[in-house]
């Protein structure tokens, strides 16, 4: 089989990855708590 | 929080450091710094993956990847570098009271349609991005939750209905009507965001003025937080004030990590993430510190930006309904394209702007005394 030259192969079709991964949302989890407890803490004032 | 610390002093002397704005100021800037650091070139991967998918191969160099700066190629969203630095610093290092809340509240809530804004353009290819009326109802209800705040509050109830103009001893107003106070910090919130969206067009132009700005309102925030040197001054003394030099502070560190990969050739845009949120938040650190005009003042270049479109768009449709014809102040608007177009490059446009920046700080720093 003939193998094409780098320069002519065609590059994969761009994939994108979601941004809002289990990662994502755990860390926007944990902003939430930390933002509310600062807010508690700060209106209690 | 780590305020908190120093109520242990008696076990452990040292930690009476942790009751000191100073010091907390500068630990917050250190922390923004850090997280910057760190933070950056892992999300600007994440954001030229988001712009250009996994196999982008550059047309240029045949890599994978974007491995050359053009603008182009940059990808934007880099406001959540500041934010994550900001906010991760300001929470550790401030301590939490009314005027803290209420800061990091309007810096959050703006960040939201900023980073929806450019979401919607960069992923879904949405040139328009978020409707105007969305913008708007986001502004709204960041500036009326904020003022609902202070005026709900015992600690800012009163003190929030106070204006002060620069050059005068007292305050102008001594209890503003609430519909009053709603009409300039929205206008203050929604100018200011505006104005460094427009700024932010060439590679670290707003977000070097910004750190001109945060490094004076840090001051005057100092100032007006400590009843002997407000006294002295003759300024406003807003008790508890005294934390926003830590969320200054943390801005400052913030936008310094952020310049970093910032800085012409720009790896990265901060987007309208970045750039509403700021203008919102200095916009509301202005009013709770009772300096808003001197804003007017150390923001100038953030000013005279915002001020080139008007004039540039008034000027265009005034002399077409007069001649048929339109005419234009300026080469370009936004007026850093105009010297662009004048043939300086881009740095020496940036630097020029920065310079003044700095003038333009020294200048309302001038205010303190001259009353």
């Amino acid at each position: 089989m003939l193998e094409l030259p780098v320069e002519n192969q065609t590059p994969a079709a761009p994939e994108s990855r979601p941004f809002f991964g289990p990662g994502t949302l755990i860390a926007v989890g944990v902003w939430v708590c930390v933002f509310v407890t600062f807010a508690v803490l700060g209106l209690r004032s | 929080m780590l305020s908190y610390l120093a109520d242990f002093a008696h076990l452990w002397s040292p930690l009476r450091l942790f009751h000191y704005i100073t010091v907390r100021a500068v630990g917050a800037a250190a922390t923004a710094l850090c997280i910057g650091f760190v933070i950056g070139p892992w999300l600007i991967g994440r954001f030229r993956a988001l712009k250009f998918g996994h196999g982008y191969i550059d047309e240029r160099t045949g890599a994978l990847g974007a491995t050359y700066f053009d603008k182009k190629h940059t990808p934007t969203m880099g406001g959540l570098i500041i934010f994550l630095s900001l906010f991760g610093s300001a929470v550790l290092w401030a301590e939490p009271n009314v005027w803290t809340v209420v800061a990091l509240f309007v810096y959050t809530a703006l960040t939201v349609p900023g980073w929806r804004d450019d979401y919607l353009k960069v992923v879904h290819k949405n040139k328009d991005g978020i409707k105007s009326w969305e913008k708007i109802a986001w502004q709204s209800f960041a500036t009326v939750a904020a003022l609902g705040l202070l005026l709900w509050h015992p600690q800012s109830a009163a003190k929030i209905r106070e204006l002060w103009v620069p050059f005068f001893k007292g305050a102008v107003i001594a209890h503003m009507p609430w519909w009053l106070l709603l009409v300039l910090i929205y206008l203050w919130i929604v100018g200011f965001s505006n104005a460094i969206n427009l700024t932010d067009g060439l590679d670290g132009l707003a977000t070097g003025c910004t750190i001109t700005v945060a490094l004076v309102f840090g001051i005057m925030a100092y100032a007006a937080g400590n009843s002997v040197i407000a006294q002295y001054l003759l300024i406003s003394y807003v008790p508890g004030t005294g934390e926003l030099t830590v969320v200054c502070a943390a801005l400052i560190g913030a936008c310094m990590a952020f310049l970093w990969f910032n800085s012409h050739p720009a790896e990265v845009f901060m987007g309208d993430t970045g750039s509403l949120a700021l203008g919102g938040l200095i916009g509301v650190m202005a009013f709770m510190i009772h300096q808003p005009f001197t804003l007017v003042i150390v923001g100038g270049v953030f000013v005279l930006e915002a001020l080139s479109v008007i004039f540039q768009v008034g000027w265009f449709k005034w002399t077409k309904r007069r001649t048929g014809t339109g005419a234009r102040l300026f080469l370009m608007a936004p007026i850093h394209h105009h010297f662009q177009k004048l043939g300086w490059p881009e740095t020496k446009v940036v630097l020029r702007f920065w310079i003044l920046s700095l003038g333009f700080a020294l200048a309302g720093l001038a205010t303190l005394k001259l009353r």
